[in-house]
């Protein structure tokens, strides 16, 4: 918050205190996103086991190919991040800058890809709302395709987010704002937030896409 | 280590004088100046509740639906849960007495993460503000419980509007449960371990724990209504295969924790204000503790005890009925403690004792209702009607609020550096305990004799026991203004509050009233236990 | 944290999901816990060597624990009610 003079660290007596603290509240807040995802897989396995027949129906609409190359992607960025990190507890900063970058740019070609496979989808008359669904004949395979879209759509944001940190971290990382290793934290805990909406989507995939598919 | 009253000699300025001026506060991150603002905000939404709560109990006064339209009457119940949950009872202790106490008890000098305090204080002003105006232009008649399919296709009111202001509050909630346990993991000050803190630290780190996990799987479940309702997506629309009972699972993973959020404050509160009135070391520290941690972590397996009815299958309630019956133990455990606590001991009656005497009796009796309704068959009969409703009040409102109001004047002299009129204070108290059983007493009896709750006309032979609960409405209120006016009367015309009036032990104690900016000149060093009372002060003991 | 132990945790992780995907396109009557294990054997990974778990105190292996159990919890419930009506 811009404008407030009053000293913000005066209540930690060392570094390692305020570090320390840092990795609780982030795992806290991590927490909040897992459970509020776990809310989601929650309804998504539900809804599996109320209608398991119809449910393969729609499975099998999703595009597993594209959805498992965006799985890689998301793996590799994330695996680009925890170099990342070791470069800037080095204080390597242009290895740092660069490795920062490739691993937003992958991000950024998932949600490239995304925005393609939301597409077809929308061409095959799959998507709720926006489309009849008539390949879809069963009431719930409908329903999933809903819970495909809303969940996905989520994911997607919170990976925009992260985008968008990451490039403020970049541009602070390219002003000389952020020294390392004395900012060490900022990168941490940054990191932890992207490998979180990797493990998200670790399972998000398979409850979506590959469980149930039929053969 | 009780503070002698006169060797705190304050050179420095109180936290109230130290900034001036409208910037000072607004963009304050001193936990204590946070914590009055939270003050006025949830002062305000109680006001806002409470005027539904009254129009409310006018309707009820006659059998007929007379003073609002039936519609109307589903938006006052409704503006009422709402506001009074998620505006009131969730943020009023920790994000009041916990963001005020709780850095003072442990020997810290602020918070662990001020501006992320700060800005839960914007989140709830702000979220709070956006669903008041949409409860205000129209509202929702769907209840603080967003039932589907009502909620998601047939309700005519300001649903989105409504869910997306709690949506942005639930975040306010998330950020002080985040707060709280860093605060409490890093910024002890040396020698306070883990078994030397007040309980009421204990039991706003259980609620914090609450705060975290559960309001998480609210906000995913109020995004779905949204889907639903605003962009057509149907997650529990029916005609697809959806189910309404997943939304009440999901709701209630949730709101069945957010009660126990509500109530493991005032619990903590209670232990503080035993152990000052009793001048006594709390018997048995270490269950009371313990029993924080086993109502949060029990509360959270206990959800489906509100859908024994709603087509849950008979096993699983079954399940949740066993275990809400054992979480009624460690709640027993405490009322138990508390009362032994003041076995042989030297009582101080003054207010924040009575108030104190207001919670255990209430909560004795709101708990004892507890688990009538937790056994199924008992259930079946008395689910969704005015028993359940008292029950609830009895825990919320009789205990709970009892709580912060007990709180409010205990710590009303540390916090404002005021002493406020002590007679008024007991006459408040009172004037509390005999409202609050005129307005919910009669409600107990009016469910058992099957009066349905949510109706805004009923059958003529409930009628006595409505006015009697209408008539003790009243005196509520009065016992719920009179605060209200003579606390803010303290601010400019109370005597001078020295910095231990109680001759109570705490850290807190220790400091001036009103503390400095940064609370302790010089980190304190703990070797002494919570609640170390010289047992000289008790009597008959040696 | 070598680079190669990175690496090595990265490609882990890749084949996994290369098993995981491979599996469900074929009959095998137990593919999905066996996917949904790949699953947890990624995220696993991701934890324990990118997130650095093992090295961190153990009050925040104690907190990533909570996590996961509170998750089984919220899982467990509408789920016991599911199947057994």
């Amino acid at each position: 918050m811009a404008g407030i003079k009053a000293p913000v660290s005066e209540q930690f007596h060392s570094a390692g205190q305020r570090r320390e603290g840092a990795y609780l509240g982030m795992w806290l807040f991590l927490s909040t996103e897992f459970m509020m995802f776990g809310g989601l897989l929650c309804i998504i396995w539900y809804y599996r086991l109320a209608h398991e027949m119809q449910v393969s129906k729609a499975v099998e609409h999703l595009h597993y190919g594209l959805g498992g190359f965006n799985s890689a992607l998301l793996l590799t960025s994330s695996f680009i991040m925890s170099l990342a990190i070791q470069a800037a507890r080095k204080a390597k900063m242009a290895h740092l800058r660069s490795l920062l970058l490739v691993s937003v740019g992958l991000a950024c070609a998932f949600l490239a890809l995304k925005g393609y496979e939301y597409h077809s989808e929308y061409q095959e008359g799959l998507l709720p709302v926006l489309t009849s669904q008539a390949p879809l004949k069963e009431p719930a395979a409908r329903l999933f395709m809903g819970l495909y879209l809303i969940s996905t759509a989520l994911h997607a944001m919170h990976i925009l987010v992260a985008i968008l940190l990451g490039a403020g971290i970049w541009l602070r990382l390219r002003l000389g704002r952020l020294p390392m290793p004395e900012r060490l934290t900022v990168i941490e805990t940054f990191a932890f937030y992207w490998h979180a909406v990797d493990v998200i989507w670790i399972f998000l995939f398979p409850s979506l896409y590959l469980i149930g598919r039929p053969v | 280590m009780i503070s002698e009253t006169s060797h705190v000699a304050s050179t420095e300025p109180s936290y109230l004088e130290v900034e001036h001026g409208l910037k000072s506060w607004l963009l304050t991150t001193d936990h204590k100046r946070i914590a009055i603002l939270f003050m006025i905000a949830v002062t305000f939404f109680f006001f806002v509740g409470s005027l539904a709560a009254g129009a409310i109990r006018i309707e009820l006064i006659t059998p007929q639906g007379d003073f609002l339209t039936p519609d109307g009457y589903n938006r006052s119940f409704t503006l009422h849960g709402v506001i009074m949950v998620w505006f009131f009872l969730i943020p009023s202790i920790p994000s009041v007495l916990g963001n005020f106490l709780i850095p003072l008890m442990i020997g810290a000098k602020d918070m662990a993460l001020p501006r992320m305090n700060l800005a839960s204080w914007y989140l709830l002003a702000g979220g709070g503000l956006f669903t008041m105006t949409a409860l205000i232009a129209g509202g929702v008649d769907t209840g603080w419980t967003f039932y589907t399919p009502l909620s998601t296709m047939f309700s005519h009111g300001h649903v989105v509007a409504v869910i997306a202001g709690v949506f942005i509050t639930g975040f306010s909630s998330i950020f002080t449960g985040i707060n709280i346990i860093v605060t409490v993991h890093t910024l002890r000050a040396p020698g306070m371990t883990w078994f030397r803190l007040p309980l009421f630290v204990w039991s706003l780190y259980a609620t914090s724990v609450i705060l975290v996990l559960a309001t998480p799987v609210l906000a995913i479940t109020l995004l779905l209504v949204v889907a639903e309702r605003f962009f057509g997506i149907g997650v529990f629309d029916p005609r697809l295969g959806g189910d309404p009972l997943l939304f009440q699972h999901l709701f209630w993973f949730y709101s069945h924790p957010a009660v126990y959020i509500m109530l493991l404050p005032g619990m903590g509160v209670i232990s503080e204000l035993v152990t000052a009135s009793a001048h006594k070391r709390i018997f048995g520290y270490s269950f009371v503790a313990f029993s924080s941690v086993a109502i949060a972590i029990l509360g959270f397996m206990v959800w489906g005890h509100h859908m024994f009815v709603a087509g849950q299958s008979m096993y699983a309630s079954m399940l949740f009925s066993l275990l809400s019956f054992l979480i009624a133990i460690p709640s027993a455990i405490k009322s138990y403690n508390w009362t032994a606590t003041y076995f042989k001991s030297r009582l101080t009656i003054n207010a924040p004792f009575l108030y104190t005497l207001t919670f255990i009796t209430l909560f004795l009796l709101g708990g004892t209702s507890g688990l009538f309704v937790a056994l199924l068959a008992a259930d079946v009969h008395v689910h969704d009607t005015y028993f359940v409703v008292a029950h609830f009040h009895y825990i919320m409102v009789g205990a709970a609020v009892s709580a912060y109001f007990g709180g409010l004047h205990f710590w009303w002299p540390k916090i404002t550096g005021k002493m406020y009129p002590e007679l008024w204070g007991r006459v408040a108290a009172v004037t509390m305990f005999i409202g609050f059983n005129l307005t919910f007493f009669p409600q107990f009896i009016l469910g058992y004799l099957g009066m349905p709750r949510r109706y805004h006309s009923y059958s003529p032979e409930y009628q006595f026991l409505n006015d009697v609960s209408s008539s003790g409405a009243a005196v509520l209120a009065v016992a719920y203004a009179l605060p209200f006016f003579y606390l803010t009367w303290s601010l400019f015309k109370g005597p001078q509050a020295i910095a231990n009036p109680w001759q109570a032990a705490g850290l807190e104690w220790s400091v001036p009233s009103p503390p400095p900016k940064h609370n302790f000149p010089n980190v304190p060093v703990v070797d002494f236990e919570a609640y170390d009372y010289p047992p000289e002060a008790t009597r008959g003991r040696n | 944290m070598s680079v190669s132990r990175l690496f090595g945790v990265y490609l882990g992780a890749l084949v996994l999901l290369g098993v995981a995907i491979a599996l469900s396109l074929t009959g095998f009557a137990h593919r999905g816990p066996v996917i949904m294990a790949c699953a947890l054997g990624e995220a696993g990974l991701v934890l324990t060597y990118f997130v650095e778990l093992k090295d961190n105190t153990s009050l925040v292996r104690l907190f990533a624990l909570g996590a996961a159990f509170w998750i089984l919890l919220l899982f467990a419930g509408p789920m016991i009610d599911q199947v057994t009506r």
